[in-house]
C-alpha cells in the first residue's frame, strides 16, 4: 500500500513503486496494428518450445493474470489479443536455468543473472503519433516512459508500412521529442541515446514479407529446425529491414532506417525478423510446408476477422528480449562495479 | 443578462472509435464549441481506463479548469466495427457538461449518465445537444452509506488513488450508484479533480483515482468489496474525517456536501479545508439560524426592500429579512427577481438614503440578480440599468468581488483606479489577463492588461510569463482587433511583450520560434514583423517554417493522410553526419575510447510540442536547446592545451584497464 498524504497531481499518480528493483524497463514502440501485443502475448509459447529451461513467470498478481490471459489466447483460443488502450504495463521475469559460477585468477566472479526483470510497456500505438493523440498530457507520459526506460522493442510492420506507409509517422515526432528530453543525460553521449534497440521486423509468416526475403535471396533454412522453418540469419535481418522499408508506400519508410541509425548507437541496435504465430505447421505433416504455410484464416467468409489456424511457433520472439534483458543486466552490472 | 434556464445544460460531445480500415482509435466526430477534436482526444487518453474486458463501462472525470471546468462523462461500448487487422473495435461516447451547472443543482455521476446514455452520437451538425437537470435530491443517497462507502470516501483523503477489488459480479449500474455514492460523500467541489471508473485493467498504466478492477496493484489503496478495513494508522486526515462525519445524519452531511460547489482537489490545503467544514456545520447546525416568516418568498422580501427605498418601510430591517432569507451559498439568478430589481429601479442612486444602508442591500441584490458568477457582462448590464456605477454599488460589487470573473474584477479595479486596480492586477495570474485580453470587448481592459503584462516582464518574472505569452500569441489578435489601422503600433506594443517574456536584446533562435509556434493560428503579420525585427540570426527563413508554419500545418485539421504528408515535404533535412573532427584536435592513443567530440548541437526541435516537453524539464538549468546566444554569438574558444593532456592521461588509464580485464577473462577461455 502506498504511504499515505501524497499530494501530486496527475502525472506522479502512476509509477508503481516498491517493486524489487532489479527489472529493465523495456517499451514497446510501434503504430497500431504492428503486432506489439501479440508479441509478448507469444512469449510464454516462446520459451517454453525452445526447451532450453528459460521461462517467464508474472512478478505481480495483475501481471501474472495478464501473462496467464494473453498465452490463453494465443494459444487455446488461437485469436489475437484485443486491441490495446491506453498504456499497458506487464512486469514479467525471465528465468533462466542457473548456470555455474566460475573462478577466475584474480577475482571471484558474480554469480550469474538468471533472473531478468522486465517491465514492459506496451502503450496504444495512437500515442506515438501526435496527430492522434491529444497534444499534452497522455503524450507526455508516453515520452516519460521512454526517457524511463533503456530498452526498447522497435515492432515494423511491413504489410502495414506496405499499405500504409506512415511508420515514420509513428517514429520521428517521439523520437526527437525523446532526444530532446535526454539532452541533459550524460548518457546522451555523441548525439546518441544510451537504449538498447531491439528493432523486429514483425510478421515474417505473411506472404508478401516472406517472399521479399525469398527475392533477396535472405532465406535459408536450418537443417537442426526439425520443423524446417525458413528463417533470415541474424546478420541478413537488417539487411532485409532495409529493403523492406523501401517499398513503403509512401517512401517515407527509408527515412525510418536512417532516423534510426542517426539516433541509436550501432553497437546497441540489432535486427531480428520476427513472427509471433510462426508458420502453419499441419499435424500430419508435423513440419512447415512451402505450398501451405499461411498461419492465419478469415473467422467468417464476409468476416474481416482472422483467427490462427493452427499450433504457434513463434519466431525470433524470445531472442530480442533476451538479448536486451542481458545487455542492460550486464550493463547494470558494468555500473555498479564502478 | 444570462437568463437561461438553470435546469438544463448543453453537453459537448465526441464519439471515438477507429475508422472503417483505420488501425488507431481517434476522435471521428465531435461537437463544435469549445472543445475540440484534441481535447477530445487528450480527455480520452489521459482518462483511459485500459484495455477493457466486458462492457459497457462508464468512466467519469473533469476536465479545464475555472471558468470552463467540465465534467465528463464517456460510456465505452462494443460495436459491429472491426478495424484494419480485424480487431473489435470499442466505441467510446465522451459527454462534457459545464461545472457550474451541475455543481448549481449538485447532479449526481448517476443522473449525469442517465442524462447523456440516450444521446446518440454523432448529433447531426456537430450541435450540443441540451439535457434537462433534476432538482438537487440527496434523498436517493441516504441509507447507501455503508461502511465500504465510507471507508473509501476516507482512503481517498490520503490523495492516493483507489482500487476496489472482489466486486466482479456486480451489474454496472451498481457500481456506478456506488462511485457515485461515494462521492457524495465529499464536497462537490472535489469533482474538478476527481476521476472514477466502473473498470479499469489492473495493469494500464492509468490516472484514475477510484476504479473496480480485479487485482490490486501497488500503487493504490485497496477496498475489498463489502469487507471494509481498517484506514492505516498515518492517515491522518482521512481518520479525522470518518471521526468528524461519524456526528452528522447522512443527509445532513450529504446537503453539506453537496452545498460545497467551490473547486478543490485532494492536496493537504483542500482536505484541511473541508475537515474545517465538517466541524463548522456541525456547529452551525446546533444553533439553527432564526428563518424569516414562513411563506415569505425572497420576491416578497425583495418588493420590501424595494418599497422601504422608495420611502415606505424600513429599509434596515427589510435587508435585514432578505439577508436571512438568501443567506448561504449563493443561489442561480432567478429572472424574477430580476425583474423586480430592476422594474423597481432598487440599484439606481437614491439621494436621500446613506451609503452605508445602501452598501448592504447592494450586496445582496448582485448576486440575486447575476447568481454565484459575476460576469462582465452582468456588470455592464447592472451598469446601463442603474444609470452608472454611482459609489455604494461600485462598493458593494468590489467587495463581491472573489465572485466575479477575471474581466468583471479588472473592469472594477479600473472605475475605481488606483491602488485598487495594482491589488487586482496583483491577483490576477498571467495567463489569466492574457486570456482576459483575448476575450475583452473593452480596449481599455486590454490596454490595462497589456501595460501589466510589460511591467511584470520589467520586474523579472520571464518564465511564466513567457509561457501565457505563447499561448495567446503575444495578444496579436487583441492588437489587430483594436489597433487595426495602425500596423506599426500592433508591432510596437507586440515588441514590448517579447521584450518582457524574453529580456533585453535580440531574440534567439528557439525563442523566436517558441514564440510563433505557441498558437500559430493567431499569430498576426505584425507579429511576424516584430518577432524577425528582434531576431537577427541568420536562418530567419528557417524560423518561420519551423516556428510558424510547421506548427500551423500541423494543427489545421488537413486529414490524416494529407497533414503528414504536407509536413513532410516542408521538414527540415535530417541533421547532418557529425562534422569532420578538427584538424586540431590532438590524436588519441589507438586503441582507447575516442576523446569525447564537442557536443553538436542537438535535433532541431519543432513547433509547440517541443516546448511544451522543455517545461517538462527537470530543474532550472540552462536549457540547452535555446541556442539564441550560442548560435550568434562567437563560439567559446577551445582549451586544447589542458584537453590534450586530460585525453592522454585517459587513454593511459584505459590501456591499464583494458590489460586487467584481459588478464581476467583469459583464463576462462584456457578453462573448457
Ligand atoms: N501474420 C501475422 N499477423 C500478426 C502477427 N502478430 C499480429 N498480427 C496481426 O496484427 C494485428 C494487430 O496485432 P496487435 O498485437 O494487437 O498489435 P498492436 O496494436 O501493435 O498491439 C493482429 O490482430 C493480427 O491480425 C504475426 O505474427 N503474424
Ligand atoms: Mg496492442
Amino acid at each position: 500500500m502506498q504511504p499515505t498524504g501524497r499530494v501530486k497531481e496527475n502525472p506522479g499518480m502512476e509509477p508503481e513503486r516498491g517493486a524489487p528493483p532489479a527489472e529493465h524497463n523495456i517499451a514497446m514502440w510501434g503504430p497500431p496494428g504492428s503486432g506489439k501485443t501479440t508479441f509478448l502475448a507469444a512469449l510464454t509459447i516462446a520459451m517454453n518450445r525452445r526447451q532450453d529451461g528459460w521461462k517467464v513467470v508474472g512478478a505481480n498478481g495483475p501481471s501474472t493474470d495478464a501473462l496467464i490471459k494473453l498465452t490463453a489466447s494465443l494459444a487455446t483460443q488461437r485469436r489475437f489479443p484485443a486491441a490495446t488502450r491506453g498504456t499497458e504495463r506487464y512486469r514479467w521475469y525471465l528465468i533462466g536455468a542457473a548456470r555455474e559460477r566460475r573462478r577466475s585468477l584474480l577475482r571471484r566472479r558474480a554469480p550469474e543473472d538468471v533472473r531478468i526483470g522486465l517491465d514492459l510497456l506496451d502503450p496504444s500505438g495512437e500515442l506515438f503519433n501526435q496527430e492522434h493523440s491529444g497534444y499534452a498530457g497522455a503524450h507526455g507520459e508516453l515520452i516519460d516512459n521512454l526517457v524511463n526506460s533503456r530498452g526498447i522493442v522497435f515492432l515494423f510492420d511491413p504489410v502495414r508500412e506496405f499499405e500504409d506507409g506512415d511508420a515514420f509517422d509513428y517514429l520521428h515526432g517521439v523520437l526527437s521529442q525523446l532526444a530532446h528530453r535526454m539532452l541533459d543525460s550524460p548518457e546522451f553521449a555523441g548525439g546518441r541515446l544510451p537504449h538498447y534497440l531491439a528493432v523486429c521486423v514483425t510478421k515474417f509468416d505473411e506472404i508478401r514479407v516472406l517472399e521479399t526475403a525469398e527475392k533477396l535471396r535472405l532465406v535459408t533454412s536450418d537443417v537442426a529446425d526439425p520443423l524446417g522453418f525458413p528463417k533470415v540469419e541474424p546478420e541478413d535481418a537488417q539487411e532485409l529491414f532495409r529493403t523492406l522499408c523501401e517499398v513503403s508506400a509512401t517512401g517515407n519508410a527509408e527515412m525510418v532506417h536512417n532516423t534510426l541509425a542517426q539516433y541509436f548507437r550501432p553497437e546497441r541496435v540489432r535486427y531480428f525478423v520476427t513472427s509471433a504465430i510462426g508458420f502453419y505447421v499441419d499435424p500430419l505433416i508435423g513440419a512447415y510446408d512451402r505450398d501451405d504455410y499461411q498461419n492465419l484464416l478469415p473467422e467468417a467468409e464476409s468476416s474481416r476477422a482472422v483467427r490462427i489456424r493452427g499450433t504457434v511457433h513463434p519466431i525470433n520472439v524470445v531472442e530480442p528480449l533476451l538479448w536486451l534483458g542481458q545487455s542492460l543486466a550486464a550493463d547494470r552490472r558494468g555500473r555498479s562495479a564502478r | 443578462m444570462t437568463r437561461d434556464d438553470a435546469a438544463s445544460a448543453a453537453v459537448q460531445w465526441a464519439l471515438i472509435g477507429k475508422e472503417p480500415h483505420g488501425w488507431g482509435y481517434e476522435v471521428l466526430e465531435c461537437s463544435d464549441g469549445l472543445f475540440q477534436r484534441e481535447d477530445f482526444a487528450e480527455m480520452n487518453q489521459r482518462y483511459s481506463p485500459g484495455t477493457p474486458e466486458e462492457l459497457p463501462q462508464v468512466t467519469v472525470a473533469r476536465a479545464a479548469s475555472g471558468e470552463n471546468a467540465h465534467l465528463t462523462l464517456a460510456i465505452e461500448e462494443e460495436s459491429t466495427t472491426r478495424d484494419a487487422g480485424g480487431r473489435d473495435v470499442v466505441v467510446t461516447r465522451l459527454y462534457a457538461v459545464p461545472y457550474a451547472r451541475l455543481a448549481a443543482r449538485a447532479v449526481s455521476y448517476e443522473a449525469l449518465y442517465r442524462a447523456c446514455a440516450p444521446l446518440a452520437l454523432p448529433v447531426p451538425g456537430r450541435a450540443t445537444p441540451v439535457i434537462g437537470l433534476p432538482a438537487p435530491d440527496v434523498s436517493p443517497f441516504v441509507g447507501r452509506i455503508d461502511d465500504t462507502v465510507v471507508q473509501t470516501a476516507a482512503l481517498l483523503l490520503t490523495g492516493a488513488p483507489v482500487q476496489i477489488v472482489g466486486a466482479g459480479g456486480l451489474p454496472l449500474d451498481e457500481r456506478l450508484r456506488f462511485l457515485d455514492t461515494v462521492a457524495a460523500m465529499l464536497p462537490y467541489g472535489i469533482r474538478t479533480k476527481f476521476s472514477a471508473s466502473t473498470w479499469t485493467s489492473s495493469t494500464a498504466q492509468h490516472q484514475i483515482r477510484l476504479s473496480f478492477t480485479r487485482h490490486p496493484r501497488d500503487s493504490a489503496h485497496t477496498v475489498e468489496w463489502g469487507r471494509p478495513a481498517a484506514i492505516p494508522q498515518q492517515a491522518e486526515l482521512a481518520r479525522a474525517y470518518r471521526q468528524l462525519i461519524s456526528q452528522y445524519h447522512d443527509a445532513e452531511l450529504l446537503e453539506l456536501m453537496a452545498a460545497e460547489t467551490a473547486e478543490r482537489g485532494f492536496r493537504p490545503p483542500d482536505l484541511r479545508d473541508l475537515l474545517a467544514v465538517l466541524r463548522r456545520g456541525k456547529g452551525q447546525l446546533q444553533l439553527p439560524a432564526a428563518l424569516p416568516a414562513p411563506g415569505t418568498s425572497t420576491a416578497a422580501l425583495l418588493l420590501e426592500c424595494a418599497d422601504a427605498l422608495d420611502g415606505t418601510g424600513d429599509l434596515e430591517d427589510a435587508t435585514a429579512r432578505l439577508a436571512q432569507a438568501t443567506s448561504g451559498v449563493p443561489g442561480d439568478a432567478d429572472p424574477h427577481h430580476w425583474e423586480i430589481i430592476s422594474g423597481r429601479r432598487m440599484l439606481a442612486p437614491r439621494a436621500g438614503i446613506p451609503a452605508k444602508r445602501l452598501r448592504p442591500l447592494y450586496k445582496l441584490l448582485v448576486p440575486l440578480a447575476c447568481g454565484r458568477h459575476i460576469r462582465i457582462g452582468q456588470v455592464k448590464t447592472i451598469e446601463a440599468v442603474a444609470g452608472g456605477l454611482h459609489q455604494p454599488l461600485l462598493d458593494a460589487l468590489y467587495e463581491l468581488r472573489a465572485q466575479a470573473e477575471a474581466e468583471a474584477q479588472l473592469y472594477l479595479g479600473q472605475r475605481i483606479g488606483g491602488g485598487v486596480l495594482r491589488n487586482v492586477l496583483n491577483g490576477l495570474g498571467d495567463a489569466v489577463l492574457v486570456e482576459v485580453a483575448l476575450r475583452t470587448e473593452d480596449w481599455t481592459t486590454a490596454d490595462t492588461v497589456h501595460q501589466a503584462l510589460v511591467r511584470r516582464g520589467s520586474s523579472g518574472q520571464g518564465a511564466e510569463l513567457a509561457g501565457a505569452l505563447r499561448r495567446g500569441a503575444f495578444l496579436a489578435p487583441v492588437f489587430a482587433r483594436f489597433l487595426d489601422t495602425s500596423p506599426p503600433d500592433q508591432r510596437s506594443r507586440l515588441a514590448e511583450l517579447l521584450r518582457a517574456a524574453y529580456g533585453k536584446g535580440p531574440l534567439g533562435r528557439s525563442e523566436a520560434e517558441e514564440a510563433l509556434s505557441g498558437r500559430p493560428d493567431l499569430v498576426t503579420p505584425a507579429l511576424l514583423g516584430a518577432v524577425l525585427a528582434l531576431y537577427d540570426g541568420p536562418d530567419a527563413r528557417d524560423v518561420l517554417v519551423d516556428g510558424y508554419l510547421t506548427p500551423l500545418l500541423a494543427n489545421a485539421g488537413l486529414g490524416e493522410d494529407t497533414g503528414p504528408r504536407i509536413l513532410a515535404r516542408i521538414a527540415p533535412p535530417p541533421p547532418a553526419p557529425a562534422p569532420p573532427e578538427p584538424a586540431t584536435m590532438p590524436q588519441w592513443v589507438p586503441g582507447t575510447p575516442p576523446p569525447p567530440v564537442p557536443q553538436k548541437p542537438p535535433p532541431r526541435p519543432r513547433g509547440g510540442i517541443v516546448s511544451r516537453a522543455r517545461r517538462r524539464l527537470p530543474g532550472g538549468g540552462p536549457r540547452p536547446d535555446e541556442g539564441g546566444a550560442q548560435q550568434n554569438g562567437p563560439p567559446p574558444e577551445p582549451r586544447f592545451s589542458d584537453t590534450a593532456g586530460i585525453l592522454i592521461l585517459f587513454g593511459v588509464i584505459v590501456i591499464v584497464i583494458v590489460v586487467y580485464l584481459v588478464l581476467l577473462v583469459l583464463p576462462q577461455f584456457a578453462s573448457p
